[in-house]
């Protein structure tokens, strides 16, 4: 463990809190596409963890899933990864197409990673309006394949050398539609130092 | 009949724009998937609108506004992006663009928008 990463309570309180208003100003996003349904957040979960321990986060190295990543640039860097399982994808597809597809054909994978752009963006969005600061986003770039494969992939592209990264994760999930899924914020270097001072607290050497 | 230009890199937001605005008796002429597309597009169909994502690989659509604008300042276009915060959608309204409308939206709300400048 890096000791420019180390964290205190009061930091992780910072973190879950804008895990917490971030992911809420995504779900409404989410829940509009999906006619007003009623999305179910979980409490942010922070946490300082190997590269070898994220996918266990999601189900496991094998599990299949559908993520949509990108990276934020603006006083602070980091990276969005909005994940979710194979199935709970196909099933937004059917809603957002109303039922015209229900699989990964260029239609549907369109589908997933514009919904993946508006939850990254709609964080950005209220990161953006708490900190008073502008935040730009690469274009997503989707992938449909195990986790573990899924992860590694996006790590090395966004050349995170150190063994362990701290993430704040929020999962969300519906009940008619039977959607379940994450957004995971990876800070880069700086990334989490920057985002706490900018809220005028000091982080922890 | 206002011909309209669409820009958006993704293939779902184009067709579900497309079919709002053929609903409401628009034609669509002409799709980009980025902005230097949209550049090249608005340049060889001369449309009388333009619906514009921010967000796309090549050229974001600011830059594409922008480059737009200075050819032709009485260029109409309507911003489309998820990127709602207030500094880009003032840069966005400074490039050029007429309007603002935040992603996800609702049919109305694009068709009020481009009523006003037809």
């Amino acid at each position: 463990m890096k000791k420019d990463l180390e964290i205190n309570s009061e930091e992780i309180d910072i973190l879950k809190e804008l895990g917490n208003i971030g992911l809420g100003n995504a779900t409404i996003s989410l829940s509009e596409m999906l006619k007003d349904e009623k999305i179910k957040m979980l409490v942010p979960d922070v946490s300082l963890i190997s590269l070898a321990e994220v996918p266990d986060l999601v189900g496991g190295p094998e599990k299949p899933v559908a993520a949509v990543f990108s990276r934020a640039i603006g006083e602070a860097s980091f990276f969005l990864i909005f994940l979710m399982p194979e199935k709970s994808a196909l099933n937004i597809i059917k809603a957002l197409t109303e039922g015209i597809r229900e699989e990964f054909c260029s239609l549907g994978r369109s589908v997933i990673r514009e919904v993946g752009n508006i939850v990254s963006a709609s964080y950005l969005n209220a990161l953006s309006f708490l900190t008073d600061s502008a935040y730009r986003q690469t274009p997503p770039i989707l992938a449909i394949d195990m986790a573990g494969a899924i992860l590694g992939t996006i790590f090395a592209e966004a050349s995170i050398i150190e063994d362990s990264i701290l993430m704040v994760k929020t999962s969300f999930s519906t009940e008619v539609n039977d959607i379940e899924g994450c957004l995971i914020i990876v800070p880069h270097g700086e990334g989490l130092k920057k985002i706490v001072d900018i809220l005028g607290l000091e982080l922890k050497k | 009949m206002s011909k309209v230009l669409i820009a958006d890199d993704t293939a779902f937001m184009r067709m579900t724009l497309k079919n709002i605005l053929e609903k409401n008796g628009y034609e669509v002429v002409g799709e980009a998937e980025d902005g230097v597309q949209a550049i090249e597009k608005y340049k060889e169909l001369n449309p009388s609108l333009v619906t514009m994502d921010i967000t796309m690989p090549n050229l974001d659509g600011i830059a594409a506004i922008k480059e737009i604008v200075k050819n032709d300042p009485e260029a109409k276009i309507v911003v489309c992006s998820a990127m709602g915060q207030k500094a880009l959608v003032i840069e966005a309204l400074n490039a050029g663009a007429k309007d603002f409308i935040v992603k996800p939206f609702q049919p109305d709300r694009i068709i009020d928008s481009l009523k006003k400048f037809q």
